[in-house]
């Protein structure tokens, strides 16, 4: 393993700062600061720093796969302060399924109104009986005339109460679970479509419900073709994963931590100083060092065009409990004003200590959402450990819960 | 001892409580669409509940430790709302060493429900008031409602307890000010004395009247948490056996199984040490403290695991408003918090031990 950037890699980094230096932060004549961020990333895209995998036709930069790029490219983004490819369903999820699945006309519709985030995408997946278990999702779509006229229930849709439009996985054909599911987009703002806010631990309401009664949809709007769309919705993010998000994360929580802990004066002294704390901040910083170079490594092997092995399917059950980790030093380390928190309505109006409650509560979700740690180790298990296959593992699917 | 009058007590109590506290009467009061606190509070002075532990000359069915574990592990059960382990804890404590007068100014006030008291947020450490002359000056939080009648809290200089104040908050010199928590079923406020006349100072010099104190919200917070584990894991294993995925009740996969056991597993072995800490109160034996410093510790614990993992077992809708864990999950919490830090009580029972064994005792003789 080679942790160390080639010439070639270097360069590169130099002119990505050079880009930086010119363009961010953009002259206050060029507008607001949401005038100027959209104006910095269509000259980042041109330049191929951002929508790398998008196509230059529909505005993207059109770059070849490059994990090392991709790296260097977030760490010089987050060095200028400039503002990143934003991390949306509609440009994560919708645009990479578009890109290898839709038809032209699909894709010159959407494709460009989703990066320039006119058009915001809410996922359609789980429903109140398939939640793990997505293949017996019972939303149904029936083809009448040139329209698709929808009927059923999804849960857990991020935002879209906000947002425009739906991918939703419905179930067009009659042959059994996952082989009668079509991929469909919806418009979300018709009369047919009834959405209600789901209220959560946090006082919060991100996630949704969302009422199909005869809703409508155009014909063309499948994705794929009708019967397809579990293959669909299993598209490959061709996209350069973010791998050091979740450690750039933790690593901004654990400073966090620290920080508090120097501040928190228990009995006279600063808490920092006692063992007991002092262990459990080196037991989340010893991980936070594994999950950092684990990434490096997969990196390096990426580029080397080596297998990554297990560690992209194990890295999320060990985010998931660090996170718990976190949670539990939080508690300790607050101690007495833990307790007097207002819960608000979400994390903007909150302060101080306020915050970390805040984060406690809602970290509850994260072994939850985007596929829940029980089906993960059934993923690793069977994939991995080629361990007999049970019906609720790799066979079924393997993540869902909440859609994010 | 008072087995039948106890196990009568206890029936008598979930009855009411499943009746008149259940899941729809928790969120409507959660949504501030009821005042359930104040309805539970007032069956439960109707009841006899809130004179149950205390000597007969005060009204009460001498039932002491033993009444109270049933009572919290009641209300507990159905997470119910309202002051109960500050007002009880702090009767049980007048009773036991208060000096007489007031005993009989107070204890029937309390037994009858005319009475909220509140106690500090954190017993033995944290803030104190300090004394001038005739007077106490200070502030900390309590655990109690801003109605309180009546409030406990510790009085020294320095890092040193000297005595137990007893204040009256009927004048602008002392004020409880409600803060916003995340459980909305209990209350915390801000006391904020200035040069406030007391009712009574009770001396402390060896810590023991602290330490009593301590005991009682110890097994109170103890028992809340074991009625409260018991209800939200047995309503989620109801869950667990009726949500079907993969054309299964997911009770049946083995992941689930075992994490349902690990559960009740956790919570019986606490329910062992919780008995030996309230038999011990009861007879009020040496090493009462130290017992039901470790069932606090133990039972908070047990609480925040259990209830953390009922979120996850439930999945999504775990993290929901309107599903029932998250209100159990954040009574755990606080619970843990209150009183003292779990480390420090487990600090406390570890000295304890060794000042036993030192004095040539094994530790299977604790009891005596």
């Amino acid at each position: 393993m080679n942790l160390s950037y080639s010439k070639e890699y270097d360069d590169y980094r130099e002119e990505l700062r050079a880009f930086l230096a010119a363009n961010w932060p953009l002259p206050d004549s060029l507008g607001d600061l949401r005038e100027r961020t959209a104006e910095f990333h269509r000259r980042a895209a041109k330049a191929g720093y951002i929508f790398r995998h998008i196509p230059v036709k529909y505005g993207g930069g059109e770059q070849q796969l490059d994990f090392l790029q991709s790296e260097i490219i977030k760490e010089e983004f987050r060095r200028a302060g400039a503002p990143r490819e934003p991390e949306v369903i509609g440009i994560n999820r919708v645009i990479p399924v578009l890109l290898q699945w839709g038809t032209e006309e699909q894709k010159d519709f959407f494709i460009p109104r989703t990066m320039s985030r006119e058009f915001l995408w809410s996922q359609g997946y789980s429903e109140p009986n398939a939640g793990s278990d997505l293949a017996a999702l019972r939303t149904r779509a029936e083809l009448v005339g040139d329209k698709w006229i929808i009927n059923g229930q999804k849960v857990w849709s991020s935002n879209a109460y906000k947002c425009q439009y739906m991918n939703a996985l419905v179930r067009t054909e009659s042959a059994p679970r996952h082989l009668g599911i079509s991929y469909l987009l919806i418009d979300l703002q018709q009369p047919g479509i009834e959405i209600r806010r789901i209220k959560q631990i946090t006082g919060e309401s991100e996630f949704c419900e969302v009422f199909f009664n005869n809703a409508e949809t155009p014909a063309d709007w499948v994705v794929g073709g009708r019967g397809n769309g579990w293959a669909v919705s299993r598209t490959t993010l061709r996209h350069e994963r973010s791998g050091f998000r979740s450690v750039n994360w933790l690593d901004t929580i654990l400073r966090r931590i620290v920080k508090l802990a120097r501040e928190t004066i228990r009995d006279g002294t600063p808490a920092i100083e006692e063992p007991h704390l002092r262990r459990e901040i080196a037991r989340v910083q010893a991980r936070l060092y594994a999950m950092r170079y684990s990434t490096y490594r997969d990196l390096s092997m990426e580029a080397a065009g080596e297998p990554s092995g297990d560690y992209l399917l194990t890295q999320k059950l060990y985010l998931t409990d660090t996170i718990h980790l976190v949670e539990r030093l939080t508690r300790d380390l607050l101690a007495d004003d833990y307790l007097l928190m207002s819960p608000g309505e979400g994390r903007d109006g909150l302060k101080g200590n306020a915050k970390w409650i805040y984060n406690s509560f809602h970290s509850l979700k994260i072994a939850i959402a985007g596929g829940s740690s029980n089906i993960q180790r059934n993923v690793v298990g069977e994939r991995v450990l080629g361990l007999p296959r049970d019906n609720a593992g790799v066979g079924g699917r393997e993540a869902s819960g909440m859609d994010q | 001892m008072y087995q039948e009058e106890i196990e009568a007590l206890s029936d008598s109590m979930a009855r009411v409580l499943t009746d008149e506290c259940d899941s729809l009467a928790l969120h409507a009061y959660m949504d501030g669409k009821s005042d359930l606190d104040d309805q539970v509070w007032k069956r439960a002075s109707e009841l006899g509940w809130m004179a149950a532990a205390l000597p007969e000359r005060f009204g009460g069915m001498n039932v002491g430790p033993y009444g109270l574990e049933a009572l919290h592990t009641a209300l507990g059960r159905r997470a119910a709302p309202g002051p109960f382990v500050a007002t009880l804890s702090a009767a049980q404590w007048l009773s036991e060493i208060g000096p007489e007068e007031l005993q009989a100014e107070y204890l029937p006030l309390i037994a009858s429900g005319q009475l909220k008291v509140a106690i500090p947020v954190a017993v033995g450490s944290g803030p104190m008031l300090s004394h001038t002359g005739s007077t106490l000056s200070g502030q900390l939080d309590v655990l109690g409602p801003a109605d309180a009648g009546l409030i406990i809290a510790p009085v020294g200089s320095g890092q040193t307890v000297e005595a137990w104040g007893l204040l009256k908050p009927a004048t602008a010199r002392v004020t409880l000010s409600p803060q916003e928590i995340w459980d909305p079923t209990r209350e915390i406020c801000t006391l904020n004395c200035v040069s406030a006349s007391m009712i009574a100072l009770l001396p402390d010099p060896d810590g023991n009247i602290g330490r009593r104190l301590q005991r009682h919200v110890a097994l109170a917070l103890a028992a809340d948490s074991l009625g409260a584990a018991s209800n939200i894991s047995a309503q989620t294993i109801d869950y667990l056996k009726t949500r079907v995925q993969f054309g299964r009740p997911i009770a049946s996969f083995q992941a689930i199984k075992h994490r349902t056991v690990d559960m009740i597993a956790s919570i019986a072995m606490q329910r062992h040490l919780l008995a030996q800490g309230v038999e011990s109160a009861a007879a009020d034996s040496p090493d009462a403290d130290m017992w039901a410093a470790l069932a606090k510790a133990g039972a908070t614990e047990a609480f925040a695991f259990v209830s953390g993992d009922c979120i996850q077992l439930h999945g999504g809708v775990g993290h929901t408003w309107e599903f029932d864990p998250h209100i159990y999950a954040k009574r755990a919490r606080l619970n843990e918090a209150l009183a003292a830090d779990n480390r420090a009580l487990r600090d406390f029972a570890a000295n304890a031990l060794a000042a036993i064994t030192r004095q040539g005792h094994s530790t299977t003789e604790l009891g005596i």
